[in-house]
C-alpha cells in the first residue's frame, strides 16, 4: 500500500511536469493555433541554453538562469520573425508542417553545438531528496510541483482574465476579425512563442536538474502532446488535471504492468489515452467545443 | 464648408496582381456625417471597407493607385493596428464575433487598445444602454447568439474602441426588420449625440438613406451616382433598381432598361 | 494549367488519360531505362548501394505522396507502416517459406491493414488530430511488436531472413540485389503515376481541397479517406518488404518517428501533390545526406576544430531549414520549378501563356 501511494505521488509529480510542457504547447496554440511539434526540441534546447550559461561558460546560477530566460525569449521572437510571420493566412497544412522542420532544425542545432552525447546538467535544485512520512520525494521534482502551481495560476489568471488575455486568444480564434481590432497577429504570436519557450525551459530545469541532457531527452515533449490533448487544447487549468491523470497512470503502469510486457505498457499509455480521446472526444477534457451553426 | 475626415482619392485596389476590383474611387466622409456606401453584390463594397482598415493585406491585395487620406496623414499602406489607433474602427461583414468568448470578453476586447479603464467601463455600461439586450445576456457564449443579437455585439465592441470613424458593412444583412430597424436607430443616436462619423455600407437601400447625410453608387468598383440623400432617394434609376419602386405602376419597357444601362456607362 | 508539347492535342479521353504522347517522350523513357539498366555496372559499388536504399525509400515516399501530399490526409506515421511490411514480409518469407514475390505483396497488404486501422479516425477527426493519430501509430507500433509472441515478429530480437531467390538463383550479390529493388521501385512509381490520372486519383484530390463539398459532389469521403490511407501504407508496406530482403534482418528500431518525419520532408522539398515531386525529394534529400556523409570524414580533417561529427548533424540543420524555407517560398517544391522550368521551354519565345 505505501508502495502504490508513492508511485501514485511520483506519477502525480512528474504529471505535473507534463502538464507545464502541455502549458507551453497549449499557451502556442491557443495565441496562434499553431500545432507546435516542435515542442519537445523546444524544451530540450532551453535546458541546453541554460547548460551552456552555467557549466561550459561556468557561471553561477543567479546570473545564468536570467540570461537563459533572455536568450530563450529572443528565440521565440526570433522564431516568429524569421518563420511564422511569413506564414499567417496560410493553411493548417503549412503550419504543422513547418513546424516539423523546426523541429529537424532546432534538433540539428543542438546536435551541432552540443553534440550527439548527453551531458551533466546543473543541479539547480540541490540536497537530499526529501522525506515526508514514509514517503520520498526527489527535491527537483517536488519543488517542480509546487512552482507548476503557482504557474498555473499565474498563465490562468493572465490569459483568462485580462484584456491582454483576451488578444491572444482572439488571434488563434479569428485572426483577421483580430485584426480589425486593432490586435497586432505578429505580436501575439511572437508573446506565444516567447512564453512557450521559457514555460519549456522551467520545465527543463525541473526535470534536468542533475541529470544527464541529450537530444532524446526530446521525447518528453512527446508526452506532453496527449497531455494537452486530454486536456483540451485551449484549456489551460485542464492541463494539470491531464498532466496528473496521465502521470500518475504511467507511473502506476510502469510499477504494476511493465513487468508482463516487456516494459511497454508505461510507454504506450498515453498514446492509448490519446487514440481514446481523439477517437471519443477530440476537444479534450476542457477544450473549445467546435460551434457549428447552419 | 465642412470639414473631410476620411477621403479616397482615385483608389486602385488589386487582388493577386491581377483582379483590379476598385478602379479608381474617389469618396469624401464628412465629420461627423454618416456616408453610406450603396452597391450590387460584388461591387466592391467590402473591399473598400478592408482597403480603408488595412486588412487585405493578408489576402493579397493592396491599393496600387491613388490615395487613401485620414485627417492629413496617408494610410493606405499602413498596419492595421495603427489604424484602429488612429480612430478607425471597421465592423466586418458576416458578424465576425470571437464565438468562443462571453458577451463581455468580446466587448472589453474592443477596448483593447484603450488605457483608461475607468473610461473603459463607462462605455460598457454605454454600450449596454443602447443594447439592452447584451445586457441580460452578458455571460453568454457569443457563438451561441441569434444573428441579431451578434449584430449587436460586433457594433458594441466597435463603441467599445471609442471610435471617431466607425466603418460598418452590412450591418443589416439577414435581420428582420425590426432588429434591422433598432440598430439603425442606435447608429443614428451614436452619430448624433456621440459625434462618431460614419461610413455605412448597405444593400437595403430605404434605411441606409433613411439616417445617412450623402450616399454613393458603386458598380463593377466604379462609383456611378453619388448625392445627397434626398437626392438619391428621389433619383428614377434608385427607385426602380434599388427601392423597387415603380412610377407608372407596370412592368417598365425593355428601352428603358437600356437607357439605364446607356447612362450607366457614361456615368462609370 | 498543363502545357502539352507542340502538336499535340486529344481527341478521345483515353488520349488524354495516356501518360506519354510524342515520340520523343518515349525515347526518353526507354533511355531511362537502359540507363537504370547499366547503371550498376558503370557506378562505384557504394554508389549503388546507394541507389538501392533511395529506390527503397522512394517507395515509401511515393506512398507518403499520395496519402499527404495528394489526398491531404497529414501522416506521421509512415515509418510505421514501412516496418510492418518489413515484418510481415520477412514473417512470411520464414514462417511460411514465400517466395519474394509473395511475401512482399503480403508485406504491402499488412501494412495497408494497419494503414486502414489508424486510417479510420480520418473520417471522425481532421486536419492536425490526424496528425496525432498517425503519431499514436508510430509510437504505439513498435511496443506492439516487442508484445507479439517472438515466433511472429521476432519481438526485441528483430528477424533474419534469407536471401530472394529466382528459381534457383540466389538475390544477394550488390547488383543483384539493385535489380530486385529498382525493379520494385519502378513497378511503384508507374503504379503511382498511373494513380494520379485515374479517377481515383481526382477523387483524392478533391477530398484534400475541400472534404465538405468533395461529398456533396457525390465523393464517398470514408471510402476514400481509407482508400488513401491505405494505398499509401500499401506503398510503405512494400517499401518495407524490400528493405526486409535489402537488409535480411528486421528490427524494431529500424522504423523510428523520426524516419517519418523525414519522409515528410522529402514530401515538402519535392512537392506537396506531385508525383514526380516524390522522386525529387527523396533523390534530393538522401542524396544530400550521403554526400554529408561520405564527405564527413574529409571534411572534418580539412577543419578539424569544428568537432567530428558537425558535419554529419549539419544535415538535420540542413533539411530543417530546406523544409521551412520551401514551405515560406516555395509551397509547391522542386516539382514546381521543374515544370515552370519545362514549360517555359516549350512556351519559349513567349514569356507568358
Ligand atoms: N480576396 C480576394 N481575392 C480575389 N478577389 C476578391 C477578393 N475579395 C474580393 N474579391 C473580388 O472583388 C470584387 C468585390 O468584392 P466585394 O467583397 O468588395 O463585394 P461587395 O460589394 O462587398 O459584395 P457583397 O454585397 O456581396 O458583399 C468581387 O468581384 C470579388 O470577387
Ligand atoms: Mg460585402
Amino acid at each position: 500500500m505505501i508502495d502504490f501511494i508513492q508511485y501514485a505521488f511520483d506519477g502525480f509529480l512528474i504529471g505535473l511536469l507534463y502538464a507545464m510542457i502541455a502549458l507551453a504547447f497549449i499557451v502556442i496554440y491557443r495565441s496562434s493555433r499553431i500545432l507546435n511539434l516542435a515542442q519537445g526540441e523546444v524544451v530540450v534546447f532551453g535546458g541546453f541554453i541554460v547548460f551552456q550559461f552555467a557549466t561550459i561558460w561556468n557561471m553561477p546560477l543567479w546570473l545564468a538562469l536570467p540570461l537563459s530566460f533572455i536568450c530563450v525569449i529572443i528565440l521565440g521572437f526570433f522564431i516568429e520573425r524569421g518563420i511564422f510571420r511569413h506564414l499567417i493566412g496560410e493553411s493548417l497544412f503549412t503550419n504543422v508542417m513547418v513546424t516539423i522542420g523546426l523541429m529537424i532544425f532546432l534538433r540539428g542545432i543542438m546536435l551541432m553545438v552540443w553534440g550527439p552525447a548527453p551531458k551533466l546538467f546543473p543541479n539547480i535544485v540541490s540536497g537530499v531528496p526529501v522525506n515526508i512520512g514514509p514517503f520520498i520525494f526527489s527535491r527537483a521534482i517536488l519543488y517542480g510541483g509546487l512552482l507548476s502551481f503557482v504557474i498555473f495560476f499565474v498563465f490562468y489568471l493572465a490569459l483568462e482574465k485580462t484584456r491582454w488575455g483576451l488578444t491572444m486568444t482572439a488571434v488563434a480564434e479569428d485572426p483577421v476579425c483580430a485584426q480589425s481590432l486593432g490586435i497586432s497577429v505578429k505580436r501575439s504570436v511572437a508573446y506565444a512563442w516567447a512564453l512557450g519557450f521559457v514555460l519549456s525551459t522551467i520545465a527543463a530545469l525541473i526535470f534536468l536538474s542533475g541529470q544527464s541532457i541529450g537530444f532524446l531527452a526530446s521525447s518528453i515533449g512527446l508526452v506532453a502532446l496527449p497531455v494537452a490533448l486530454l486536456a483540451g487544447m485551449e484549456s489551460i487549468w485542464g492541463a494539470p488535471l491531464a498532466g496528473i491523470i496521465i502521470g500518475v497512470g504511467e507511473a502506476l503502469c510502469k510499477a504494476y504492468l511493465d513487468d508482463y510486457t516487456n516494459g511497454t505498457m508505461s510507454e504506450a499509455f498515453p498514446f492509448i489515452i490519446m487514440l481514446i480521446v481523439l477517437l471519443i472526444r477530440p476537444q479534450g477534457l476542457f477544450g473549445w467545443k467546435i460551434i457549428e451553426r447552419v | 464648408m465642412e470639414k473631410i475626415m476620411l477621403r479616397l482619392e482615385n483608389v486602385e485596389f488589386m487582388f493577386n496582381g491581377i483582379i483590379l476590383a476598385l478602379k479608381g474611387i474617389s469618396i469624401d466622409v464628412p465629420t461627423g456625417q454618416i456616408i453610406t456606401l450603396l452597391g450590387a453584390n460584388g461591387a466592391g463594397k467590402s473591399t473598400t471597407v478592408k482597403a480603408i482598415g488595412g486588412l487585405l493585406h493578408v489576402e493579397d491585395g493592396e491599393v496600387t493607385d491613388g490615395k487613401i487620406i485620414f485627417e492629413g496623414k496617408q494610410i493606405e499602406h499602413m498596419d492595421p493596428t495603427d489604424i484602429v489607433k488612429m480612430g478607425i474602427v471597421p465592423v466586418m461583414d458576416g458578424r465576425r464575433v470571437m464565438q468562443h468568448m462571453n458577451v463581455e470578453q468580446n466587448l472589453l476586447l474592443g477596448s483593447h487598445l484603450r488605457k483608461d479603464m475607468q473610461k473603459v467601463r463607462e462605455s460598457l455600461v454605454r454600450v449596454y444602454q443602447y443594447f439592452p439586450k447584451l445586457k441580460t445576456l452578458k455571460k453568454r457564449t457569443a457563438g451561441y447568439l441569434s444573428g441579431g443579437e451578434q449584430q449587436m455585439l460586433v457594433t458594441g465592441r466597435a463603441i467599445m474602441a471609442n471610435p471617431r470613424l466607425m466603418l460598418l458593412d452590412e450591418p443589416s444583412m439577414g435581420l428582420a426588420p425590426l432588429v434591422v430597424k433598432e440598430i439603425f436607430t442606435v447608429l443614428h443616436q451614436l452619430n448624433q449625440s456621440e459625434k462618431i462619423t460614419m461610413l455605412l455600407v448597405e444593400q437595403n437601400v430605404r434605411i441606409a438613406l433613411s439616417i445617412a447625410d450623402y450616399g454613393y453608387l458603386l458598380e463593377n468598383g466604379r462609383i456611378v451616382l453619388h448625392g445627397s440623400s434626398q437626392e438619391l432617394a428621389s433619383n428614377e434609376d434608385i427607385k426602380e433598381f434599388y427601392l423597387g419602386l415603380n412610377l407608372s405602376g407596370g412592368r417598365k419597357s425593355y428601352r428603358e432598361v437600356k437607357h439605364y444601362k446607356r447612362r450607366k456607362r457614361w456615368l462609370g | 494549367m498543363a502545357v502539352l508539347p507542340c502538336g499535340v492535342h486529344f481527341s478521345a479521353y483515353k488520349e488524354a488519360k495516356s501518360f506519354l504522347h510524342t515520340p520523343y517522350q518515349w525515347t526518353s523513357l526507354i533511355i531511362l531505362f537502359i540507363f537504370l539498366l547499366l547503371l550498376p555496372f558503370i557506378l562505384p559499388a557504394k554508389l549503388v548501394s546507394m541507389m538501392s536504399i533511395m529506390a527503397i525509400l522512394l517507395v515509401v515516399v511515393l506512398g507518403l505522396q499520395i496519402t499527404t501530399g495528394l489526398s491531404g490526409q497529414i501522416n506521421l506515421g509512415q515509418s510505421a507502416f514501412m516496418g510492418m511490411g518489413a515484418f510481415a514480409t520477412a514473417s512470411l518469407a520464414i514462417n511460411f517459406h514465400l517466395p519474394f514475390w509473395l511475401s512482399i505483396p503480403g508485406g504491402g497488404l499488412a501494412a495497408a491493414l494497419l494503414g486502414i486501422i489508424f486510417g479510420m479516425p480520418a473520417l471522425r477527426v481532421k486536419g492536425f488530430y490526424l496528425a496525432l493519430t498517425t503519431m499514436a501509430a508510430q509510437v504505439l507500433f513498435p511496443l506492439l511488436i516487442l508484445n507479439l509472441p517472438s515466433s511472429w515478429f521476432g519481438s526485441s530480437m528483430g528477424l533474419g531472413l534469407e536471401p530472394a531467390k529466382i528459381g534457383s538463383y540466389v538475390i544477394q550479390s550488390r547488383t543483384g540485389l539493385y535489380f530486385l529493388v529498382m525493379g520494385g521501385a519502378v513497378i511503384m512509381s508507374f503504379f503511382a503515376f498511373n494513380l494520379t490520372r485515374s479517377r481515383t486519383g481526382r477523387a483524392l484530390v478533391a477530398l484534400r481541397d475541400n472534404d465538405i463539398v468533395a461529398e456533396i459532389m457525390g465523393v464517398n469521403l470514408f471510402y476514400y479517406k481509407t482508400l488513401a490511407f491505405a494505398i499509401g501504407a500499401m506503398f510503405a508496406g512494400i517499401g518495407g518488404g524490400l528493405w526486409a530482403y535489402y537488409l535480411r534482418f528486421v528490427m524494431v528500431d529500424q522504423f523510428t518517428l523520426w524516419n517519418s518525419i523525414w519522409y515528410v520532408g522529402m514530401v515538402i522539398v519535392g512537392g506537396t501533390g506531385s508525383i514526380l515531386g516524390a522522386i525529387f525529394g527523396t533523390f534530393a534529400i538522401h542524396g544530400l545526406e550521403e554526400l554529408l556523409v561520405t564527405l564527413g570524414p574529409w571534411l572534418s580533417e580539412a577543419f578539424p576544430n569544428l568537432g567530428g561529427t558537425a558535419w554529419f548533424t549539419g544535415m538535420n540543420v540542413v533539411l530543417g531549414g530546406v523544409i521551412i524555407l520551401f514551405l515560406i517560398f516555395e509551397p509547391k517544391g522542386l516539382a514546381h520549378r521543374w515544370s515552370v522550368i519545362k514549360h517555359s521551354f516549350r512556351i519559349w519565345p513567349y514569356p507568358y501563356l
